[in-house]
Formats: structure tokens, C-alpha cells, sequence
């Protein structure tokens, strides 16, 4: 094993001892636990046997196995850029109903001290 | 239709300097149902416009154009309105324009009316007509949607078609998520021209280059969401 085999090696060991550890305490939800566990075991064999993406790389056209992973680790991350952009658009939705429900409350309240007032 | 049966919607985000012109203006020209909206400002907007005796709404924090004409909607609704006029807080718009905005409403002619400020340009800034015609393709591009000012801030709904509209938006780019929401819902729309009352002060408030630019990310990623849905 290359020291840069190793390095990565132990980089995606305390990254899957990290997702095992937020999942035990409940951190993140079981799809997620499924997700980031299998994207660092893959990491992991992948590092260890780094053959198997060169054959993997000639099955699919292309040429080096690094090429491979480079290619579908760019993928992947657009993917998940996107995945948060949408997240966040979700949840600043989830905020402005939120500040909305808030004036509405005081608006019915002032509606209805007006009417009171009036009677 | 000048009386409670009209809402008039005015998101303000620190607009202290123009908040009671703009009330004033509309209150003179006969309306009587004004709704404001204090989107989170740091300056003196809603006290002030508490004291011209409108109806204010308050969002706790700052959320953006859109979130703003959400809550002055529902609002209007909530308040039984049968037709409801949008209206910027920073004195771009002239009070005049309302009863020809609203006209083709009260005819049946249209379900949603946009207030062009494009149709007769006159005083308008050349870099400032750039930047619409850019925002009205833009719009057209994602959303279908043809109309010579989609950045309008002066527009009219009848109050069914108001309760149509689903504002996911938050900032600038809800103007032309209306425009989207419209042909989604197949909303009779149609253009009146208005005049736009161009000072340093109007044009400081309205869109820079960067805001430009910000905005058509969000409406990039708005157009995502709809394909999502």
C-alpha cells in the first residue's frame, strides 16, 4: 500500500466512524445513514483496490480508472449542490410562512380590537 | 370600485422617506383599504405608516419582495377584496394609474392587469429599459409568459385570481413568478401603460446589475422547482 492509499484510507475510515456516530445518536435520518455509509465503504474499497475502477473504466470507454472516479465525483457533487439549493429554497419558504402567519395573528388581533371598539 | 371591495397592497422595506407620500397620494385619490406591509425594516417605515391610519402587517424579519406581496395578499383576501392592486412603497407610481389599471377587472376582461411602464417609456433611463426588455425575455424564456414589463410593481387581481397565485419566491424574482403563475393558471392578463415617476431616490431602490443578477439565479432555480413539482 502507497502512503497516499493509506492517508485516504484513514481519511474515509473516521469519515464512516463519523456518520456511524451521528446515526447512533440520531442525528440524521436512516436514508441518509444508508447514503454516506456506502459513499465512504465505496471510497474505502475503492482506495484499496484501486484495479477495480481501471476495469471498471475500460467496461464504460474510459480510458484511467482516476478519470472514472474524477468524472462521477463531479457528478455526484453538482447533484448534491443542487439537492442543498433546493433545501434552502425549501426552507426560506418554510421561513416567510412562518414571518407570514406571525403579521397575520397580530393583524386578526387588531381587527378584532377595532371591531370590539366599534360595538 | 374606489371603495372597500379594492385592496391596495404596498410591500415597504425601509421606505421612510417615501412611505407617507405614497399613502397620502392614495388616500387623496379616494382609496380606502390600504394594506402595508413592513417587510422587517430597520428604519421608522411602520410607525410611520401606522400613523397615516393603514392596515399594517409586520414581518418580524426581513424576507424579500415576494414574501412581502404574499403576505399583503392573503391579508387582502383574508379581508374579503375583490380586486387587489399592488403598489411600490417608493413613490414610483402615480395614484392616477389605479382606475385604468383596475378598469379591464370591473369590465371582465382580464383577470390580471401588469401596469407597463415600458409602453411609453418617456423618462425612463435607457439602461433601466435594457435591463426590462433583458428581465421580460427572461421571463418570457422560462415561464412562457409575454408581457412588455414583467418587473412592473403596479398590477391588479381579482380576488379569485389572487387566491390562484402560489408565491414560492421569496425575493425580486416573485415579479416574474406572477407572470409564471398567470399562464400556469390560464389568467386572462393584460397590460395597461402607467407612468413611472424615475428619481435618484425610485431608481436607487429599484434593481442594480449584481441584484439583476442574483434575481435571475433565483428565477433559474425557481423554474427547477417548478419542474419539480
Amino acid at each position: 500500500m502507497r502512503p497516499i492509499q493509506f492517508l485516504l484510507l484513514v481519511f474515509a475510515l473516521v469519515a464512516l466512524a463519523k456518520v456511524l456516530h451521528s446515526y447512533t445518536r440520531r442525528g440524521i435520518r436512516s436514508r441518509d445513514f444508508l447514503f454516506w455509509a456506502s459513499v465512504w465503504i465505496g471510497t474505502a474499497a475503492i482506495i484499496t483496490f484501486p484495479e477495480a475502477t481501471s476495469f471498471l473504466a475500460h467496461l464504460l470507454g474510459i480510458g484511467r480508472g482516476a478519470d472514472l472516479i474524477i468524472y462521477a465525483s463531479l457528478l455526484i457533487s453538482f447533484h448534491l449542490i443542487l439537492r442543498i439549493h433546493l433545501t434552502l429554497a425549501r426552507l426560506e419558504q418554510e421561513i416567510t410562512e412562518i414571518v407570514r402567519a406571525v403579521a397575520m395573528e397580530r393583524l386578526t388581533e387588531s381587527l378584532d380590537s377595532c371591531s370590539t371598539e366599534g360595538e | 370600485m374606489k371603495d372597500k371591495r379594492l385592496a391596495i397592497v404596498i410591500p415597504a422595506y425601509n421606505e421612510e422617506r417615501t412611505i407617507i407620500e405614497v399613502i397620502r397620494g392614495l388616500k387623496q385619490h379616494g382609496f380606502v383599504t390600504l394594506i402595508v406591509v413592513d417587510d422587517g425594516s430597520s428604519d421608522r417605515t411602520a410607525e410611520l405608516a401606522r400613523q397615516e391610519g393603514v392596515i399594517l402587517l409586520r414581518h418580524i424579519i426581513n424576507r424579500g419582495l415576494g414574501g412581502a406581496l404574499g403576505t399583503g395578499i392573503v391579508a387582502a383576501l383574508r379581508l374579503g377584496a375583490e380586486a387587489i392592486v399592488t403598489f411600490d412603497a417608493d413613490g414610483q407610481h402615480d395614484p392616477d394609474d389605479i382606475d385604468r389599471l383596475i378598469e379591464p377587472l370591473v369590465k371582465g376582461e382580464a383577470d390580471v392587469v401588469i401596469g407597463s411602464r415600458m409602453l411609453e417609456p418617456t423618462g425612463m433611463p435607457y439602461a433601466r429599459r435594457l435591463a426590462n426588455w433583458s428581465a421580460n425575455i427572461v421571463t418570457y424564456l422560462l415561464f412562457r409568459g409575454w408581457t412588455t414589463d414583467s418587473q412592473s410593481g403596479l398590477r391588479a387581481f381579482s380576488g379569485r385570481a389572487a387566491a390562484q397565485l402560489q408565491i414560492m419566491t421569496n425575493g425580486m424574482e416573485v415579479s416574474s413568478e406572477i407572470i409564471a403563475e398567470t399562464v400556469k393558471n390560464r389568467l386572462k392578463r393584460k397590460e395597461v401603460p402607467v407612468q413611472a415617476v424615475y428619481t435618484d431616490y425610485s431608481l436607487s431602490k429599484g434593481q442594480s446589475f449584481k441584484v439583476g443578477l442574483r434575481t435571475l439565479k433565483k428565477l433559474i432555480l425557481a423554474k427547477v422547482r417548478r419542474l419539480a413539482l
